[in-house]
């Protein structure tokens, strides 16, 4: 028997823990090889699935046959989407409100991009299934596949996705986006400087490491479908899910085990969910499906690669005056998530500008190749790519430098809250001082006046989202469940997931301050529809600003319970009561006091000390929705609670011999309001710069004509290892308080994505005069560029330019517009008009006059 | 099927498996240690690096009959005093006396020193990569005992991490060295963590 | 990965007796680090596998007696790296702790990624680079063959269904004075882009022997004679690295179009830049 350790006698108050960093409750079963993640579940009689999947991108399915797999040893049950028409619910993009699916388990008629589900098979093992798969027979009839939006919208284009009619798209374009702020014509007219340029980014992984899977256990007796699964949101599973079988929610059961990571790419409900469960409905035994690394980059989502032609107009002084994008938006060859990337992105990434005159038409396209979806950033590095660099091409036009103009233009208002043009309303910030802090961290001034052959410095700002009310979602609502148990410690449960950020530290915190409870008597419960509180999950960084509110809320409505019971048994006045190292006290005596076990065991064992007529309950829930607004019909709104902002300085050194860039140096000044624990929310913004520079540098989807995705390996597909990060270690924190959530906090979780990109792209500018307007700028584009560049004698260059030929500033008049021929044309403040549309429609049919 | 044998962790574990079977199943599905990941299964990403007597390897691209009969380590391995029983503590009397926090990171007889630095520089996010970055970290400071931070960022090049930007991995690895420098037989507690740049 | 059988010889001879009675369907086993890659995504799916793992006299490193570094095909590339080899050699172990990454290094073989041929791997540029010879047991005996007959010019090797590659032969340290690896890649962890081999002998300031060597570009590693010949004879300072670079680039890939793909351009850029690296460090290096 090991003695017990001797233990250290609490008295005084103890030290609050919001602020500090504090070491993770998460840490050690992560260390030690004790959690369990989706593909470390073992249940009874599990049995293993996989997909057949097309390696074509574009095809007429004219037959799938499972026949001969059944016959296979091992081989349990097969299927293929014929098999499921009329059976299952099509589902679809969240915009759609769930009216139109154009998601199925399996392709049935046409195979819209490589690596879609044709097939599966479930048998007693993973090799006996592999095996099986060999011997599905697949006909296929090939189509011409189109990758490039812009070939995907031409005229005489095919039909990507048949038989769908979207409310306001019109063949491969899915929905349409627009922003109308001001007058644009005006500003243009009015400009000293316009500056245009078309851009394009790449289509990202987030390639979680952990991948995605589940596994569905169907219990036939009662009726109860659990299904375990790698996810950032238990409702959106359950719920989209129940749908799509068609059964009551509460007999869909999520449990999510240990999540590793997701970056957006796990926030919705994927086919190999549905798959599983149908499985496991057939056969009445959990079945296994978790993907493999290819499958996982074939038919995960995507960040959505855009085309924008952007243009951005500024006064002599540098004032930015008007904004005005056409943006052909890819999102892959379906999606849940993509759409809003485009709204929720160019809406946000406006900031931190509060330009008066904004005009954007953009088309969502659907094109052959992997689904886009939510990643770290959600729209806003594509948006920020290209406007910060206009922002630097202006400053270069004006005389100015890149502090200069940005230090005019930042959001910097008198009086908080300030509403932007856009819509945003500001509740406080402090970019302008991030960006002085970057300016000044990375040597700004001393490399202007003195620079080094091939070594650049670049800025980028950006301010990000808290939280978001989706267009779709007219809610932005999270919520958290205590319970005291009847030993004094607190058991959370919460509707968000964790999946990285440490929320069990991070509530535990807010918890152990408000109810004085030890930290490490604060346990985090397993999401579970069945017992968790209904929230939307963990997206759009909202986990210490809006769960954290909650989980605040929660604590406090506790608190104030547990007063009353302790004012009653100590006969004190609950004013003169306060809580810290597990217990209630008298403010003057904080050695002195009930311990919480002591009150918990009244309310639980002995009710007749409670005050008469108090509920004997040990719980406090609260729900927090954000007093966010729906977008307006002009693309204006306040999507999001509050904004974290991000400075960020990068100096890149270019080999001009290889045309590999390093960034040497990296200064990263943020504002995130109060920060619940510093060295996690470090952690984020180094991970955010991760993906940022990933998305910058190397990461990127190789299709070739056909639309194969040539890249669906860590061996190819170019995510950053230790040895190509530079030190990040020039971390600032400039906190400006959030005003409107109550502990002040910002959200963390992708500010340090945004600005990564454009900061890169202006410093490699810098550094060799070679304006890149395509992501990702590798190795082999920087030399190439370096020496056509050299071969053409510029001194600054523009690389991939469409228009080689090109030497003044372009007209508007020059670039494409969103074809509206064949489609409704309405007017989108009023949504009258559409029914007088449709009755004049309908009165045209009838011949009525 | 063949009958295999690999000591895992001091303990011997024998299997009737299917010659397929890589030393990851292995060691996930015959011994049940499921603390060795499977994120690509192509040798890149480096979630199942375990040690296979001293020298570490990328078990998912290792046939078990390939180190049939050897020893292998895995990050189980690496903390085994930690199952002994925990007490029990529910009196009344006794609130406040759960071991207080740091003892979980501090405790070097629970963990070793990679995992302790890994715990107090926040080098972990997710903790899918965590096990196998834990490993070849271990691997390669006993081989390096003085590192530069470069020479821990190429050691660790082989294990992605998507979570982290590395750069507090790379801060573990400098404070697990100095700990194993000063303590080859890690009885003592680890250094405290450098404050941190705001 | 298909279903095959494990057989476990201890003796090469008894490998080659298992490769021939099981010809064509039976592959050799060693680290298994490119093999297993092939065999999980079902593109390579041998019946039979023949490990190395117990035949011991294939692991290790000897010097023969005519001077030569004979490295066993089943040594690892962990083993290579941590080897102390006195003169250019030393360069064999400088490559082996230098690519793939630590763990793949533990297994990796240099017998492995010769039979592999991979053209981005850095062992066969290394092996042709300083014409080393490779040793192969059949049925028939043992054969040595020439880098030039062992890597086949459209790429893979010249090994039959039951060869056995036993060894790697290095040159003695005589052969050369210097010897220079220089790669481009990406990431730590990636294969090669362009690579180069210099292998040089100097006896008095004048270039006795110069083969200079690009990898990773075409199919088989390629010798480049057109673009150094002269030099032999030369003092060492008549090396003009530019002129030489931009000679191999031309001879490896053929003169430059306009319609060369962006790939293409960017190999020749990059094999200009790892020949004049290597050129500059070799002949920066003192001079016997």
């Amino acid at each position: 028997m090991t003695q017990a350790p001797a233990r250290p006698v609490a008295s005084g108050v103890a030290a609050k823990l919001v602020g500090q960093s504090v070491p993770r409750k998460e840490d050690l079963a992560l260390l030690t090889g004790t959690a369990r993640f989706i593909d470390d579940i073992r249940l009874p009689g599990m049995v293993y699935a996989k997909i057949l999947r097309s390696e074509v991108a574009h095809a007429r399915v004219r037959s799938v046959d499972t026949s001969t797999a059944l016959t296979m040893p091992g081989v349990l049950d097969a299927m293929c989407g014929a098999d499921l028409v009329g059976k299952v619910k099509p589902w679809g993009d969240l915009m759609q409100d769930l009216l139109v699916g154009d998601h199925t388990p399996f392709a049935v008629d046409k195979v819209l991009y490589h690596g879609q589900e044709l097939a599966a098979v479930v048998a007693s093992s993973r090799y006996e299934a592999l095996d099986a798969l060999e011997k599905i027979e697949v006909d296929l009839d090939q189509l011409k596949a189109y990758v490039d939006p812009e070939e995907a919208i031409a005229p005489g284009a095919g039909l990507i996705q048949e038989g769908i009619t979207y409310e306001f798209g019109d063949g491969n374009i899915f929905d349409r986006y627009k922003v109308r702020i001001g007058d644009i014509d005006v500003a243009e007219e009015e400009a000293d400087v316009v500056v245009r340029q078309r851009f394009t980014t790449n289509r990202q992984a987030g390639a979680a490491l952990d991948p995605h899977g589940c596994i569905a256990d169907f219990d036939s007796f009662t009726g109860v479908l659990t299904i375990y699964s790698s996810t950032q949101s238990i409702y959106m599973v359950r719920d989209v899910l129940a749908d799509v079988l068609q059964m009551p929610r509460n007999k869909v059961r999520v449990i999510i085990p240990e999540v590793g990571a997701g970056f957006g790419s796990k926030a919705q409900i994927f086919p190999y969910e549905v798959i599983a469960a149908i499985f496991s409905m057939r056969l009445g035994r959990p079945v296994h499906l978790v993907l493999t690394r290819k499958e996982i980059f074939q038919s995960g989502t995507a960040r959505n690669g855009q085309v924008r032609y952007a243009e951005l107009m500024c006064k002599r002084d540098g004032t930015i005056t008007g904004y005005r994008d056409y943006i052909i938006h890819n999102t892959g060859a379906m999606s849940v998530w993509g759409n809003q990337v485009l709204h929720i992105g160019t809406n946000v990434g406006m900031l931190p500008y509060p330009i008066p005159n904004i005009r954007v038409d953009g088309d969502i396209v659907h094109t052959n190749t992997t689904p886009g979806g939510a990643l770290r950033g959600f729209g806003i590095p594509q948006m920020i790519w290209a406007k910060e660099q206009l922002v630097d091409m202006a400053a270069a036009e004006l005389g100015l430098s890149a502090l200069e103009i940005r230090s005019r233009n930042v959001v910097r208002p008198e009086v908080f809250p300030f509403r932007t043009p856009m819509g945003h309303v500001i509740d406080s910030t402090t970019i302008y001082d991030c960006l002085q802090k970057s300016a000044e961290a990375i040597g700004f001034e001393e490399h202007t006046a003195h620079p080094t052959p091939y070594e650049g410095i670049g800025l980028a700002v950006s301010m990000k989202y808290t939280s978001c009310r989706h267009p779709s979602f007219d809610t932005d609502q999270s919520a958290v469940r205590l319970r005291l148990e009847t030993d004094g410690t607190v058991t959370i449960y919460s509707s968000d997931v964790t999946h990285g950020q440490g929320h069990a530290t991070m509530l535990s915190q807010i918890v152990a301050d408000v109810l004085g409870v030890g930290f490490e008597k604060i346990t985090l419960a397993q999401p579970d529809s069945l017992n968790s509180p209904f929230g939307l999950g963990t997206y759009a960084s909202r986990g210490a600003a809006v769960l954290g509110t909650a989980c605040r809320m929660a604590a406090e409505r506790l608190r104030e319970r547990l007063l009353t019971i302790a004012a009653h048994v100590l006969d004190a006045d609950i004013a003169s009561l306060e809580m810290s190292n597990d217990r209630v006290y008298i403010a003057r005596l904080p050695d002195s006091g009930l311990y919480l076990e002591i009150l918990a065991g009244i309310v639980a064992y002995r009710t007749h000390q409670l005050p008469p007529g108090f509920e004997p309950s040990l719980e406090a829930t609260a729900t927090y929705d954000t007093p966010t607004e729906r977008e307006g019909a002009d693309g204006s709104g306040n999507l999001s609670v509050t904004y974290s902002g991000a400075a960020h300085a990068a100096r890149v050194r270019v080999d001009p011999e290889t045309g590999l860039i390093r960034i040497v140096d990296y200064v990263m000044a943020h504002d995130t309001g109060v920060v619940i624990n510093p060295l996690v929310v470090e952690g984020q913004h180094q991970g955010g710069f991760l993906m940022g520079m990933g998305m910058a540098l190397g990461e990127d989807y190789l299709y070739d004509d056909e639309g194969r995705l040539l890249n669906a390996s860590f061996k190819n597909y170019l995510a950053p290892t230790a040895t190509d990060m530079p030190e990040l270690d020039h971390n600032f924190e400039i906190p400006a308080p959030s005003l409107t959530i109550p502990g002040g906090q910002k959200g963390a979780g992708e500010s340090g994505t945004g600005p990564v990109p454009a900061a890169v792209g202006n410093a490699v500018f810098n550094a060799s005069g070679v304006r890149f307007t395509s992501l990702p700028i590798t190795p082999e584009k920087m030399l190439l560029a370096l020496r056509e560049k050299e071969r053409q004698g510029l001194s600054v260059f523009r690389f991939p330019d469409d228009m080689p030929d090109f030497t003044g500033p372009r007209t508007h008049a020059e670039w494409p517009e969103p074809d509206l021929s064949e489609s409704v044309d309405f007017d989108w403040d009023s949504f009258d008009e559409i029914e007088d549309l449709e009755l004049d429609d309908l009165g045209d049919v009838d011949g009525a006059p | 099927m063949q009958d295999v044998t690999i000591t895992i962790n001091g303990d011997i574990v024998t299997g009737t498996i299917d010659e397929r079977t890589l030393l990851l199943d292995f060691i996930r599905d015959v011994a049940g240690k499921t603390g060795t990941h499977n994120g690509c299964l192509e040798a890149r990403c480096g979630c199942c690096s375990v040690e296979v007597e001293g020298d570490i390897v990328k078990s998912c691209n290792v046939l078990a009959l390939q180190v049939a009969g050897r020893s292998v380590t895995t990050i189980e391995g690496l903390s085994k005093e930690r199952l002994r029983p925990v007490e029990h503590v529910t009196s009344q009397s006794l609130a406040g006396m759960y071991a207080p926090l740091e003892a979980m990171g501090a405790d070097v007889n629970d963990l070793h020193p990679v995992q302790v630095a890994f715990h107090q520089c926040h080098a972990l996010q997710c903790g899918f990569c965590t096990p196998g970055m834990v490993m070849v970290m271990k691997n390669y400071l006993e081989e390096n005992p003085e590192p530069t931070r470069d020479d821990v960022r190429t050691a660790i090049a082989g294990n992605l991490c998507r979570c982290t930007g590395y750069q507090h991995i790379v801060d573990a690895g400098m404070m697990a060295a100095e700990t194993m420098r000063s303590q080859p037989d890690n009885s003592r507690p680890a250094p405290a963590r450098p404050a941190h740049d705001h | 990965m298909r279903a095959f059988t494990y057989l476990t010889p201890s003796a090469p001879t008894e490998v080659v007796e298992m490769l021939d009675a099981h010809a064509p369907d039976a592959r050799v086993i060693a680290g298994g680090q490119n093999l297993l890659l092939g065999m999980k995504d079902r593109s390579d799916s041998p019946a039979f596998l023949v490990s190395l793992g117990g035949v011991s006299e294939l692991e290790g490193v000897r010097a023969a007696d005519s001077g030569e570094l004979v490295i066993g095909a089943a040594t690892t590339y962990a083993t290579l790296a941590r080897m102390e080899f006195t003169g250019w050699h030393a360069e064999i172990a400088s490559v082996c702790g230098n690519l793939a990454d630590r763990p793949v290094r533990t297994m990796g073989t240099i017998g492995g990624a010769a039979c592999a041929a991979d053209p981005r791997y850095d062992i066969p540029a290394l092996v042709t680079g300083v014409g080393a010879s490779l040793e192969v047991l059949s049925a028939q005996g043992v054969r040595t063959i020439e880098p030039s007959d062992f890597f086949l010019e459209g790429g893979g090797t010249s090994l039959q269904p039951g060869d056995l590659l036993t060894a790697v032969r290095f040159p003695a340290t005589e052969a050369f004075t210097t010897v220079v690896f220089e790669k481009f890649r990406q990431r730590v962890f990636d294969a090669a882009l362009a690579s180069t081999v210099l292998a040089l002998r100097v006896g008095d300031g004048v270039i006795e022997d110069l083969r200079l060597t690009v990898g990773a570009t075409t199919p088989r590693p390629t010798v480049c004679v057109t673009s150094t010949a002269g030099l032999i004879g030369q003092p060492v300072d008549a090396i003009e690295p530019v002129l030489v670079a931009d000679a191999a680039a031309i001879e490896v890939l053929g003169p430059e179009t306009s319609n060369d793909p962006p790939h293409l351009r960017y190999q020749r850029e990059l094999i200009k830049s790892v020949t004049r690296r290597a050129l500059i460090r070799a002949t920066a290096i003192p001079r016997s």
